[in-house]
């Protein structure tokens, strides 16, 4: 019973979310414009939360995300020089190679993978922001692009694409079952760390993606590229009730829940008026009140 | 007949739904050891636990000393002379050895609210000295201490004062060879001192030796009381499941019976500080035993051949193909299985359920293309789980609302749908219950049939005797005999090599 209802909160609480808002704004919060927007600005958040799920689920978490992005964007700019579809590719395999980095340190360093994200998401916020000291970098061309049915496509396919890989491949399948026992996983014949390093590099990969998507919105590179990342990636997947220590219970649909409830909270309160040092109160309260009903208690014990 | 100390009258216990004990009434003797026998969830636990003060009866009294007896928690039942030992950890992290013994009990110690150290050392030393544990230091923090050492201290606190009933749940399961035969000891100095013993376990030549009487139960009922010469593990056996056993238990031949062609070979194995230079080859249908004392190394010694610990020196190979067992992937690539002795933290994933439990190694054999179809793997999951007759409401159920037995054989049918060659196995059927274990002893008895090798470690020499073609033994990290599969071959005989 308790179990089912842990389930639904995140879901009901976007379903209250979006009802309430509707209802009090004249309409605003429903329009077409408003809603263009919401998905627009949840897109970036969205897609780097595909990846990340895969690493939640053996229960790491990744804060390299925002200097990952930076770093992918700015090295992407500067080999690329100006062509579009070299700097999407590029954006990946510097995100990739950010990913790699991360999981070698985690584990041939044995340091804790949080740590060797931060490490990454320092000196990668340092390099791209010394890199944009130095020129500006400007990829006009990028914001044809910026248009909702481009977004819609790539959320679509980075969505179902990763979808499949969690619930349908060994690769995603093996991270639910690094992060509920890792012993009994490594007794089952799993190798622990090649599956560690194929969800970080899957999380490179949806980072490149969101630094492709953060430079067709902005038409250029700076040095707050990604800013922040990788907290809001948790908040949105906290949010959508993805379990803190990963496991069998980690779902996809907690990027959705968690990214849309994260966004329309903004944007709600925002159209309400509500003063921007507020905003973030209420996100907090809700944070705390959505984690705390959905962090299952009987779990912990079980695993002790 | 003795005189009775404790009468427990038409106990009842209910956890929700669930009724643990029903109508139950037990009578504890001075100077008696009394068995309690059953399955799991027969309800024996239960019913000494309310004994203990562990929580209250849904109904029924008892009489303790002639007067009526509801303890309020088990430090009230010690107080009152009742002690309890369980098979968990019973002593407290981050406390010492002294404090611990005296938990509860400071006050004797203190004035005006401070402890005298000194003083509470001096008294936990003397009761550490009472009990052979003179290599106990009293001001240590318990942590510096093994399980069975704190374990040794814990019951050295339950003897501190002189009880009237020691309550004994299944502490030997978790025990060496060393730390059962002390208890066995504390058992027949309380014997004689007149306390009355209860004790539970599931090894039933354990209760064949130490009791006086044994009480079955069966699904939280009373069943009957047995005496004297009556005791034997095949009559306890019969009441405890309630049917014969159709004959068999362990296998029904007496002769080494193994084909020639060696399937796994394991030549100069050493990890450095554990065990040193085995050496054995492994045949095709074939259970090869291995028994030792708990810290003889053989546990991790399984370990290594299955290649979960980097050996320092040595090789273990897989004659087909030539293959060396580096890691545990290319294990579970070469269909060789492995069993853990810790069932619970290192072969089931708890919070999951049953049916990715048993799917979990034979992924790649249920690939449609390149993806895993829920629809194959619910078929995997159904047609194993029916095979070893998994008790369960069904594969989505989580794999840690299962019993001990039926846990056990969902690792099992993990393995079996993996299509395994060689069993590795580490105490199979250790804290399970006679029902389940005679099922598992058959299954193992069929693989043996249809060519499948079995290495097995047991620390229970009458599980080894029973099964294994060969026996090896190791002690202190070494090799020391072969025994042969025969009529004649005896505990004794094993234990000589061993210890």
């Amino acid at each position: 019973m308790r179990k089912q209802f842990r389930k639904i909160v995140p879901l009901a609480g976007l379903v209250i979310l979006i009802a309430v808002f509707s209802l009090t704004t004249d309409g605003k919060f429903t329009s077409a414009n408003n809603i263009r927007s919401i998905i627009m600005q949840s897109a970036i958040v969205l897609v780097a939360a595909v990846g990340t799920v895969f690493v939640m689920a053996h229960n790491n978490l990744d804060f390299s995300l925002g200097g990952a992005c930076a770093f992918s964007s700015v090295a992407a700019y500067l080999i690329s020089g100006g062509n579009m579809y070299l700097f999407f590719i590029l954006c990946i395999v510097f995100g990739v190679l950010c990913g790699l980095l991360t999981s070698l340190i985690h584990i041939k360093g044995r340091v804790p993978a949080f740590m060797a994200g931060m490490c990454i998401m320092f000196a990668g916020r340092g390099i791209a922001q010394t890199a944009v000291a130095s020129r500006s970098m400007l990829l006009v061309s990028a914001t044809k692009l910026n248009n909702l049915w481009v977004f819609i496509a790539i959320i679509a396919v980075v969505f179902t694409i990763g979808f499949i890989l969690f619930n349908y491949t060994k690769i995603g399948k093996y991270q639910k079952l690094i992060g509920t026992n890792p012993k009994a996983a490594e007794l089952s014949g799993i190798s622990i760390s090649k599956y560690k390093m194929l969800a970080f590099i899957i999380s490179g990969v949806t980072v490149g993606i969101a630094a492709w998507l953060t430079i067709i919105r902005s038409g250029s590179v700076s040095a707050n590229t990604g800013l922040n990342l990788e907290i809001d990636v948790l908040l949105a997947l906290s949010l959508g009730g993805i379990p803190m220590s990963g496991g069998s219970a980690t779902k996809m649909r907690s990027v959705f829940i968690g990214t849309l409830i994260y966004f329309i909270l903004n944007n709600g309160l925002t159209l309400w008026g509500l003063n921007a040092n507020y905003v973030d109160i209420v996100k907090a309260a809700f944070f705390l009140f959505t984690v705390t009903i959905s962090i299952d208690r009987s779990q912990k014990t079980l695993i002790e | 007949m003795e005189e009775v100390v404790l009468r427990a009258k038409n106990m009842f216990k209910d956890f929700g739904a669930t009724k643990a004990v029903v109508d139950v009434t037990i009578e504890v003797r001075k100077g008696c050891v009394l068995g309690l026998v059953g399955e799991n969830g027969s309800g024996k636990s239960t019913l000494s636990s309310m004994i203990a003060g562990v929580y209250p009866p849904t109904k029924g009294e008892m009489t303790y000393l002639g007067k009526e007896y509801k303890p309020k928690s088990v430090l009230d039942a010690r107080k009152s002379g009742i002690q309890y030992l369980t098979q968990e950890q019973g002593t407290i992290d981050g406390m010492t050895v002294a404090e611990n013994i005296f938990l509860g009990e400071e006050a004797q110690f203190s004035k005006f609210g401070n402890v005298n150290m000194r003083k509470l050392n001096q008294h936990a030393r003397e009761i550490l000295n009472n009990n052979g544990l003179d290599y106990v230091d009293p001001s240590k923090p318990i942590e510096y201490y093994s399980f069975e050492d704190r374990k040794m201290i814990e019951t050295a606190r339950s003897l501190s004062q002189q009880p009237n009933i020691l309550i004994i749940d299944e502490t030997t399961t978790a025990l060496s060879q060393k730390g059962r035969d002390r208890i066995y000891e504390i058992i027949a100095e309380q014997k004689e001192k007149g306390t009355a013993v209860v004790i539970i376990s599931h090894a039933l030549d354990e209760i064949e030796m130490l009791c006086d009487e044994v009480m079955v139960l069966r699904d939280g009922a009373y069943i009957d009381t047995i005496r004297g010469d009556e005791i034997n593990p095949q009559i306890m056996r019969q009441k405890m499941i309630g049917r014969e056993l159709g004959g068999l238990y362990y296998r029904g031949d007496v002769e080494s019976t193994y084909e020639e062609e060696v399937v796994l070979s394991v030549e100069n194995l050493s990890v450095g500080g554990l065990f040193s230079g085995i050496s054995f080859d492994l045949h095709k249908g074939e259970i090869l035993g291995i028994g030792g004392l708990s810290e003889c190394g053989m546990h991790e010694l399984l370990k290594t051949v299955f290649g979960a610990i980097k050996p320092t020196s040595g090789t273990v190979r897989i004659i087909e193909g030539g293959i060396h067992l580096t890691s545990t992937a290319v294990s579970v690539k070469n269909k060789v299985a492995y069993i853990p002795k810790d069932r619970d933290k290192e072969s089931l994933f708890q919070a999951t359920s049953i049916k990715d439990n048993i799917v979990a190694v034979s992924l790649d054999n249920l690939k449609t293309g390149m993806f895993i179809l829920p629809k194959a793997e619910k078929k995997m999951a159904n047609e194993e789980a029916a095979r070893m007759e998994v008790k369960m409401q069904n594969v989505e159920q989580l794999a840690s609302d299962l019993s001990g037995g039926n846990k056990q054989k969902v690792v099992l049918a993990k393995w079996l749908a993996n299509n395994t060659k060689i069993f590795i196995m580490d105490c199979p059927t250790r804290g399970i219950d006679v029902g389940v274990k005679a099922k598992i002893y058959k299954l193992m008895d069929d693989l043996k049939h249809q060519g499948i090798s079995i290495l097995m470690v047991s620390e229970e020499m009458i599980e080894l005797i029973g099964m294994a073609d060969r026996i090896i033994t190791i002690k202190g990290g070494k090799q020391t005999r072969e025994f042969i599969r025969s009529a004649n071959l005896t505990e004794a005989d094993i234990i000589e090599a061993i210890v």
